[in-house]
């Protein structure tokens, strides 16, 4: 009987402990919390800027003879155009120029002979033709870089005409970079010339891209 | 037996109020004092804070996207630095997280999936977000023999208190002091802005701004 009752006394006793525990450790629990917030970080882009410069009129030659590529680079028939890339930092463009034929009398391209001057100086090989079975822009270094729809029209009908790399330079976050071209259009100093005069006509594209910055 | 103890404890609770009642009564009776002492005497509990110090807001410009390679070789004048300092009087343990929250406006699709960062020592050598390497001091490709490949996470991935970045256990009053490389994604496309861009539009990228968040607690687990 007086062990039963201890018994009680010591189980209430317990209980009584442990809700007290129980009480005691909840407030403890919800006693502290922190919150805090830094500062804001910010980090933007820098921009880029790409000019394709075509200050003279389209090149309209008449009346053309047959010559020779040194005489055709020697001449006055020349259309200019410049490519040009503003960026806050130093980025590498490679770029790739094509060209177009914008007419389809594709027999008579095999005579025609396009050159191109970067800069004051001969960069394509003097027998470059526009022949339609002589595509290449599809071995471009920008094959990837351009919407489906682009590299496969260029791949159709254009011919890449040089490959070269923009390099922006400067201090502090003005970077600039320029190149200027001449394309320059004859016919070949093999071509008989017939009774019915031949025109053909070329539009110049360029294409350019920058990877990410690396190492 | 329990008829006698019950009489003792009647007894002893007799006595007892008659003496209350006696001595009362006496001093009723005879002299009143009452007196309130000057000097207190008072305890209060020491308070526990966590708070961000020497968080000072950081613009990082024209950055543009980089390789992993690239975005970690990056100045260490482009760390943002932060410390969680703890005013811990009584080495009470203490548990916080940290991560990421977007703050103000995204733009130009620089969202926070495009922005890639590592954890880094005040020199900008990497303390989370590196690769595998035998040896574990080393940080760097160049130190590590083996094949070592950095692994940064994007901001995205930490933006919950659960996806936090750190969590930290501490008992101490000691400031954890933290700092954060962080880089545009080689993923980020100016491309996707306008493509292909035209001649002579000028393509000005994005922006991303974000806080560190912090909550602690004395709690045993969040």
């Amino acid at each position: 009987m007086l062990n039963e009752g201890k018994s009680k006394q010591i189980l209430l006793s317990v209980l009584g402990v442990a809700i007290l525990v129980v009480a005691v450790v909840g407030i403890s629990y919800a006693a502290f919390t922190a919150n805090d917030t830094s500062a804001v970080n910010t980090i933007s882009t820098g921009s880029i800027l790409m000019t394709y410069a075509q200050p003279d009129a389209s090149l309209s030659i008449t009346n053309a003879n047959n010559m020779s590529a040194s005489n055709a680079y020697a001449g006055a028939n020349h259309f200019d155009f410049s490519l040009s890339a503003t960026t806050n930092a130093a980025i590498s463009f490679p770029y790739e120029i094509t060209v177009t034929p914008t007419v389809s009398n594709q027999t008579f391209a095999g005579q025609v002979r396009i050159g191109l001057k970067k800069g004051g100086v001969v960069v394509t090989n003097a027998n470059f033709q526009i022949g339609a079975a002589n595509v290449d822009y599809s071995d471009g270094v920008l094959a990837n870089t351009l919407p489906a729809t682009e590299i496969a029209a260029r791949a159709t009908v254009s011919k890449t005409l040089y490959k070269g790399t923009l390099l922006t330079a400067g201090t502090g976050t003005s970077f600039t970079a320029t190149e200027t071209f001449s394309v320059y259009l004859w016919i070949d100093e093999t071509t008989v010339l017939g009774g019915t005069a031949e025109s053909y006509s070329i539009l110049v594209n360029v294409d350019a891209s920058a990877a990410p910055l690396d190492v | 037996m329990e008829k006698n103890n019950s009489k003792q404890i009647v007894l002893s609770i007799i006595a007892v109020l008659v003496l209350v009642v006696a001595v009362v009564g006496v001093s009723f009776a005879m002299y009143q004092f009452a007196s309130t002492g000057t000097k207190s005497a008072s305890i209060s509990t020491a308070t526990l804070s966590l708070n961000f110090t020497g968080s000072v807001a950081k613009t990082l410009s024209n950055k543009y996207p980089s390789t992993d390679a690239k975005g970690y070789a990056s100045s260490t004048e482009d760390l943002y630095s932060f410390a969680v300092t703890p005013n811990n009087p009584g080495n009470t343990t203490i548990r916080y997280r940290l991560w990421f929250e977007t703050s103000g406006e995204v733009t130009g699709g620089l969202t926070a999936d495009m922005i890639k960062y590592v954890l880094t020592d005040a020199n900008g050598l990497a303390l989370e977000g590196y690769g595998t390497c035998a040896d574990t001091t080393k940080k760097t490709d160049a130190e590590c023999d083996e094949v070592w490949t950095l692994a940064p996470k994007t901001i995205s991935q930490n933006m919950t208190s659960a996806t936090s970045f750190k969590e930290v256990v501490l008992n101490d009053n000691v400031a954890d002091q933290y700092y954060i490389k962080a880089w545009v994604s080689d993923a980020y496309d100016f491309s996707t802005l306008a493509q292909p861009s035209a001649s002579g539009e000028t393509e000005t990228g994005g922006s991303y701004s974000f806080t560190v968040k912090m909550t602690g607690t004395t709690a045993p687990s969040f």
